[in-house]
């Protein structure tokens, strides 16, 4: 009946006209009682889907670094941000794997958090840097959605792979639908989306051509990295290296020249500049003590 | 004292209905003038009619013309927003007009429409600023009759 009311073809037009829920239109008795068992039983099934969600939200927060599944069947992995490990800095080491070098930076002893705008070089608490989401080439708009603080700033989903961050967790996994979107705007989290290069140990989304730097958020032993390649490759290629060295997880990043800081375990700061990147409007996923 | 409660009770009884249906959060500071409360868990958005210039369909979304604000967007859908608006905002529904499946417009804020070029331009009290949007050719017709106050087949 709702349907009906509300259906419209793209042709039609309609003046809307008020409902009244009010007294105006009194019921027999017997109908009311039915609404009022109608009513308790949607209380009840909503009361049950909310301790459903309560104790599965404990799973998700409740575990250090674990797989998590939410209430839609979406696998992925959770890594809670442990700040305890001081003094705060970014892990550097390389690998190669199948020809190809990679270099693997890890912070350790920060939080994550994203950034949108000119990366404020100066602020000291920074210990890596990296740009997250892709900016559209044909309106200048954020690629998929994107919360900044709770803040919807972009929407839409061209891409699978997913980075939650709220509260203490950062969330990686490949869904075209998730809740953690929703619960990014509810707690002030961030949210953005990229390809999935790797999604439990298996290869992510149908991925684009070409070679280029390529950089991954990665879920490697038991800690959230970033991981680049050295050299071009393709990201074919890219995605095998990481898969065959062992990560779990991966959402690719913005590639190329775009790692523009990090701060090393003797506390020196390595900053990479373009000729313009300070006034450059990016977005960017940083570490912070 | 009897008087006393005798006077609460036929005043209560005259304005009942009116608290009851003119206001959608049943408060009487708020009965002037019914407004639309758009609202989550997260955040509220209270408007009156004469706010609203039109609402767009974004998928899952809508996005909000606002007098005096640029936009807005809100997490639900443009039927959400019928419903919400023909539920709250009693009599003052009559000003929205719903054309197609991607739009509700208050139709004060017509101020130009061209069949041929498919374009229904939206003006802001003052006219500070206008707001075109595509409309289809079909749609656009019934609109116009409606206006001119014709009956529109």
């Amino acid at each position: 009946m709702e349907k009906e009311l509300f259906d419209i073809k793209d042709t039609d037009i309609r003046v809307l006209v008020p409902i009244k829920n009010g007294p105006d239109n009194p019921k027999p008795r017997r109908r009311r009682w039915l609404w009022i068992l109608l009513a308790l039983a949607i209380l009840c099934v909503l009361a049950g889907a909310r301790v459903y969600y309560l104790l599965h939200q404990t799973v998700i927060y409740s575990s250090d670094d674990t797989e998590y599944t939410d209430s839609v069947g979406n696998k992925g992995i959770v890594s809670y941000m442990a700040t305890h490990d001081y003094p705060a800095y970014t892990q550097f080491s390389d690998v190669s794997v199948n020809d190809i070098k990679l270099i693997i930076y890890t912070p350790i002893g920060c939080h994550a958090e994203l950034l949108v705008g000119p990366l404020p070089y100066n602020d000291r608490n920074i210990i890596l840097a990296a740009q997250a989401a892709d900016y559209r080439a044909d309106n200048g708009q954020i690629s998929g959605a994107f919360v900044y603080k709770g803040e919807l700033l972009s929407r839409g989903h061209p891409k699978y792979g997913f980075c939650a961050i709220i509260g203490d967790s950062l969330i990686m996994g490949k869904s075209q639908e998730t809740v953690l979107f929703e619960r990014a705007v509810e707690r002030e989290g961030y949210f953005f989306r990229q390809f999935s290069l790797i999604h439990n140990s298996k290869p992510g989304e149908k991925l684009p051509k070409g070679k280029a730097v390529r950089r991954a958020l990665c879920y490697y032993q038991d800690r959230i990295s970033v991981i680049e390649t050295e050299g071009r490759e393709s990201m074919h290629d890219f995605t095998q290296a990481l898969m065959d060295m062992g990560v779990q997880e991966a959402i690719s990043i913005v590639g190329s020249v775009s790692l523009p800081l990090y701060v090393d375990a003797s506390g020196k700061r390595h900053i990479i500049k373009s000729a313009n990147s300070e006034n450059i409007q990016e977005t960017y996923i940083v570490w912070k003590k | 004292m009897l008087v006393q409660w005798l006077m609460i009770f036929v005043i209560v009884f005259i304005f009942y209905e009116y608290f009851c249906t003119g206001n959608p959060n049943n408060s009487y500071l708020y009965h002037m003038k019914p407004q639309l409360i758009i609202s989550n868990t997260a955040e509220l958005i209270r408007l009156r009619s004469e706010d609203i210039i039109s609402i767009e369909a974004d998928g899952n979304y809508s996005t909000l013309y606002v007098v005096g604000t640029e936009k807005r967007v809100v997490l639900f859908q443009l039927g959400q927003l019928e419903r919400m608006i023909s539920e709250q905002l009693g009599e003052e529904a009559l000003a929205f007009v719903r054309i197609g499946r991607s739009l509700i417009i208050n139709r004060n804020y017509i101020y130009y429409i061209n069949l041929n070029r498919q374009i229904l331009i939206m003006r802001e009290p003052g006219g500070h600023r206008h707001e075109t949007l595509k409309v289809s050719h079909e749609s656009l017709k019934k609109l116009k009759d409606l206006i001119e106050g014709k009956e529109y087949k």
